[in-house]
């Protein structure tokens, strides 16, 4: 039986719910309820069963599964309701939940909730490749849950497009379970993901990469037979006369990922431009009042680590908004400027230390990183693939002049 | 006295500096170059030597609602070594129950390495 006397609700038990419900629990909230609609705990890392998880958290290389587990265990062990194949079908400005189950339709009414939806691959559709619509065209993630869980190779003669982490790491994959990867195609003139990958994914393997190339046509019509790919100007547009052919019966996508944010938009959760996911505050807040979001339904991040660290926030947070604490006032509001492609959080209070996560819009060596004009920061290299994390403290936030209500943080090129 | 040159590209930051180690025709260190740091310098070395991986996959696994359980070597193994393994392990089936950090394999190919489970699989 479901009470309704419930402080803390999280939606999602991957890596940043399982984190934000451990948190909220720690944080004295009593009653704290952990939903997922999949039968299993943990999200998709069961899915990521390579290692170079938890370097930071744990300082130990770990699979995702093993990364998991941990939080499994302390999920288990500290009293949270769990449920299971439980589906959130709306949610309200003023934080009403409604559940289905096997045992029907529910609408709770929780004093925090915290979003942890996580994201999902972008798609052949949403980026438009033109062709036959035969079988054998996938997205890096669903070949992942293939060949790492259910036990089937997608394919034998495969060619990747994108070359974000989860396409570097299914080409390895593929490679060690038999199959040929015949290429790599990415449309930008560097790869995509981490550099560890790219040299353990594909220089390993000798996978053949092809940059500022893309996927203009699938072949087949049945099953893949091929793709034709070519070059892209500066503009990202083919080349004429640069097209050729490669045979494959495969085609993955590891195009980018969006994003989960239906809920958040049901409940008028203010989401933004470029992330694809709510603005926060420092205190991993929506603009909604006791409605708190973590991990990729936020931005995409590259390293599971940061995402549990971001759960662990929303998690104390929601905490003390269900005890009924009073929130502190977000006067500063975070910019991005030159080569910033976006900054989380977006408000924070000036008043205590902070770390803020940013991204970078193109790589660049030898920068100064600038936070206003309160904290400079050089850098030898900074790339989109690697988000930056940069603590505020308190000295530095002394050294804005009063009134200010706005800092621009920037990475601009040195001398 | 032939000068080998090997690019490294180097893991360690997000610099990825592209270091050079030089032998000479028997194998011996002549010089290494362009690395920023003590950490890179040290890893194009031993990459360049013997590069050291761990292997993640999956193991079949019989009487079970599961299809397959993921595991790992517990420690690095030679990268020349991976296909082996996989050979190896194509062969290896395993049933439930099986804890986080079971052995299925030990010492897998004599690689001082043993392949262990990452997973619980209970059922």
């Amino acid at each position: 039986m479901i009470s309704d006397n419930i402080d803390v609700l999280v939606i999602g038990s991957g890596p940043a719910g399982m984190a934000a419900a451990i948190q909220a629990k720690e944080s004295g909230s009593d009653h704290v309820f952990l939903v997922e609609r999949a039968e299993e705990l943990g999200g998709l890392l069961s899915q990521c069963i390579h290692n170079g998880f938890g370097l930071i958290y744990f300082n130990e290389d770990m699979t995702g599964p093993e990364y998991g587990q941990r939080f499994v265990e302390k999920v288990m062990d500290s009293k949270i309701e769990v449920l299971l194949e439980t589906m959130v079908l709306r949610l309200t400005a003023d934080r009403k939940v409604t559940l289905c189950n096997r045992n029907g339709v529910k609408t709770l009414s929780p004093k925090s909730i915290v979003l942890a939806m996580g994201c999902r691959e972008r798609t052949r559709e949403s980026i438009v490749i033109p062709g036959y619509r035969p079988a054998g065209i996938f997205t890096a993630g669903t070949a992942q849950r293939w060949v790492n869980i259910e036990g089937y190779l997608p394919g034998n003669e495969i060619v990747i497009l994108g070359s974000g982490d989860v396409g570097m790491i299914m080409a390895r994959r593929l490679t060690l379970e038999g199959a040929r990867v015949k290429a790599v195609v990415e449309i930008l003139p560097y790869i995509g993901g981490l550099i560890r990958n790219e040299v353990q994914c594909l220089y390993d393997f000798k996978i053949p990469v092809l940059l500022e190339h893309t996927v203009i046509n699938v072949l087949g019509i049945q099953r893949v037979q091929g793709v034709t790919v070519a070059r892209v100007d500066q503009n990202r547009n083919p080349i004429s006369g640069t097209e050729k052919s490669i045979d494959c019966d495969t085609l993955l996508l590891s195009v980018g990922l969006i994003p989960e944010n239906e809920l958040s938009f049901m409940a008028g959760v203010n989401l933004g431009p470029i992330t694809g996911g709510p603005l926060v505050n420092e205190r991993m807040e929506t603009n909604r009042p006791g409605i708190f979001a973590a991990g990729n339904c936020v931005h995409v991040n590259d390293l599971v680590d940061n995402v549990t660290l971001e759960g662990e926030k929303a998690g104390q947070n929601a905490a003390e908004h269900a005890s009924g604490k009073a929130a502190p006032k977000m006067g500063i509001r975070l910019e991005a400027g030159e080569n910033v492609r976006y900054v989380i959080p977006q408000m924070i209070t000036g008043e205590r230390e902070v770390t803020i996560r940013l991204r970078v819009k193109e790589p660049e060596k030898g920068v100064i990183l600038k936070v206003g004009d309160i904290m400079t920061k050089t850098l030898k290299v900074v790339k989109p693939s690697e988000m930056l994390n940069l603590i505020l403290s308190e000295t530095h936030l002394n050294r804005m002049k009063k009134g200010t209500t706005q800092l621009v943080v920037s990475c601009q090129k040195k001398g | 006295m032939v000068k080998n040159l090997n690019e490294i590209t180097c893991i360690i930051c997000p610099l990825a500096c592209c270091i050079s180690v030089a032998v000479d025709d028997e194998g011996r260190l002549i010089e290494v170059a362009n690395f920023q740091c003590k950490e890179g310098k040290e890893y194009a070395v031993a990459e360049y030597r013997a590069p050291m991986r761990v292997l993640t996959t999956t193991v079949i696994v019989g009487k079970s609602r599961h299809a397959l359980v993921p595991v790992r070597t517990n420690r690095v193994i030679l990268r020349e070594k991976l296909f082996d393994c996989m050979q190896h392990l194509a062969r290896i089936k395993v049933e439930p129950p099986l804890m986080v950090g079971d052995v299925i394999v030990r010492n897998i190919l004599n690689t001082g390495s043993d392949i262990i489970t990452t997973s619980e699989l209970l059922d």
